[in-house]
């Protein structure tokens, strides 16, 4: 099967029409704008407009479909306006309590790679504090105006579709951003009155939530100034490292936009320290995407990833366990995938209990029950059978 | 007199010859083409509008007040919205006279077009939501009720 992460040869080409230069990327252009229905586009397609509308010269493209791309542009511009306007009313308010804020992925790439706030669209604000300050950022961030949504489930739960039927997850409140939510979850999102969503990070990589996982990340940091307001932005390193984690998990929009993610940042960073890079890898344990992802980069796209560092990701021992949960990652969820979510619960669930005894209660149902929001055992089972059923099903 | 952008709020740019503009407290977007976006970039140079009117103005008297009066418009639709301010110091370099990159385009009465429903901007599809001959953010005509 197909990983998720990889393009289909239409989404190939348009990535190609994005990232590649000269000739090559005019060709791609040429061929895609050719036969492709933009009223037809899926999802992960349509977020490379903008990036497309801001490498296609006006004489490359009809009227009708240039007057549809640049307002994708036009749109991502005015969003992106707003969302970093947030995000430095954010930084001002955090900074005054001493907390550091670091923007990720979209924000980020936009300042520091594509630097075209119109290229590179974000559905919301990434934002990342330091673990120990997120109870103090959650606060902060409601005081003002953003109310905490509903703990995701699964990557397949869009909140349309949690109503069908029995129990869902309730908003969450401010009291359950608790030691043991931030032991197990990695963001959680917020909306503003306004329509927009901000997602604060106070561990950077999904998955990897020990107390200490990000030190490394925010000593090899570094400030950018926008506007008036200082950010900490990922070492280029860690960033490309998190764009392939990122792209490598199976999303309900395809998440092909990590080929032009990274390409525009190793093209940016010719000098990346590949060493740090596999560092982070191994300590991150994210070789398997990080190598399939870059051999693909490279073979497909011709972006420069050098041998040696393939190699050593291909050489890096991997568990069994690691690597088939890098397969299932990457594919629709099935009933299996849930095996994978409940034994991760589990494992934080222990280790939280050695960590601190105190701040976990007495038994992995009611652990569960915690992090879900739910009030009784009862409402996670019925939860977890509708959602066994409904992935035995193929159901989206 | 002459104006600057009201920063921080304000935020601009103008791409293939079309403006794009937001006020990042209120939300709301503005957009300029033409002779609108040569007099805006005109104006954030430094340029005062009396400069701009000479330099659109070669032709009779009676075409002379119809740029003032287009132009005074324009201006104080721009501060009514809180896009510009006046500069209270004069630009510490004469700027190159407007318009200088580019051929001078006809006068026509700039126009500000206004959309204001963050909310609603934030929804519109730019693909499938939209007017097919003017694109993001004018929507497509809803349907008639039946």
């Amino acid at each position: 099967m197909t990983p998720a992460w990889q393009p289909s040869p239409q989404q190939e080409l348009l990535l190609e029409a994005c990232v590649a230069e000269g000739a090559p990327a005019a060709a791609a252009r040429k061929a895609w704008l050719g036969n492709t229905d933009l009223q037809q586009l899926e999802g992960g397609s349509q977020r490379l407009l903008p990036l497309l509308a801001a490498r296609t010269a006006p004489q490359e493209i009809d009227a009708g479909a240039r007057v549809l791309i640049q307002g994708a542009y036009r749109k991502t511009w005015y969003q992106n306006q707003l969302l970093l306007a947030a995000a430095r009313e954010m930084a001002a308010r955090l900074s005054s309590d001493g907390i550091p804020v670091m923007l990720l992925k979209g924000a980020a790439l936009s300042l520091e790679y594509y630097r075209d706030a119109g290229a590179r669209p974000m559905g919301d604000l990434d934002l990342a504090v330091p673990t120990g300050q997120a109870r103090q950022a959650v606060e902060h961030i409601t005081r003002a105006g953003w109310t905490p949504e509903a703990t995701p489930l699964t990557a397949t739960m869009t909140p349309g579709r949690r109503r069908d039927s029995g129990w869902v997850p309730g908003l969450r409140p401010l009291a359950g951003f608790d030691e043991r939510y931030f032991n197990v979850r990695h963001a959680h999102g917020f909306r503003h009155a306004n329509g927009l969503g901000l997602d604060l990070h106070w561990h950077v990589f999904q998955g990897d939530c020990e107390p200490d996982a990000d030190e490394e990340t925010w000593r090899n940091a570094h400030p950018v100034t926008h506007r008036g307001s200082t950010f900490w932005i990922p070492a280029p390193e860690e960033h490309l490292l998190l764009l392939l984690a990122h792209g490598a998990r199976w999303s309900p929009t395809s998440s092909i936009r990590w080929v032009a993610d990274a390409a525009t940042l190793l093209r940016a960073c010719p000098d990346l320290d590949w060493d740090q890079f596999l560092a982070a890898a191994v300590r991150r344990r994210q070789t398997c995407a990080a190598l399939d992802l870059l051999r693909y980069l490279g073979t497909r796209f011709g972006v420069a990833v050098p041998a040696e560092v393939v190699r050593e990701l291909a050489e890096h021992p991997v568990t069994p366990k690691t690597r088939s949960a890098h397969r299932r990652s990457s594919s629709r969820p099935t009933p299996l995938t849930g095996v994978t979510e409940l034994s991760y619960l589990h494992a934080r669930y222990r280790a939280l209990r050695r960590r601190s005894p105190g701040a976990c209660p007495a038994g992995f149902f009611r652990f569960v029950c915690s992090i879900l929001g739910a009030e009784h055992p009862g409402q996670v089972l019925s939860y977890a059978w509708r959602e066994g059923v409904r992935r035995l099903r193929g159901i989206r | 007199m002459h104006y600057r952008l009201n920063e921080p709020d304000v935020i601009q740019e103008t791409v293939e010859g079309a403006t794009l503009i937001v006020h990042s407290r209120s939300g709301s977007y503005y957009s300029l083409e033409g002779s609108g976006t040569v007099i805006w970039n005109a104006v954030l140079a430094g340029h005062p509008v009396a400069r701009i009117e000479a330099w659109f103005a070669n032709g009779s008297e009676g075409e002379r007040a119809a740029i003032r009066d287009g132009l005074r418009a324009f201006i104080n639709a721009l501060l009514a919205e809180n896009l510009i301010v006046p500069a209270t110091e004069a630009a510490t370099q004469v700027p190159a006279a407007p318009g200088t990159a580019e051929p001078k385009p006809a006068f026509a009465p700039p126009e500000l077009r206004k959309f204001t429903d963050m909310q609603e901007l934030l929804l519109v599809d730019p693909i499938h939501d939209v007017q097919p001959e003017a694109g993001w953010p004018l929507q497509k005509e809803p349907p008639p009720a039946s």
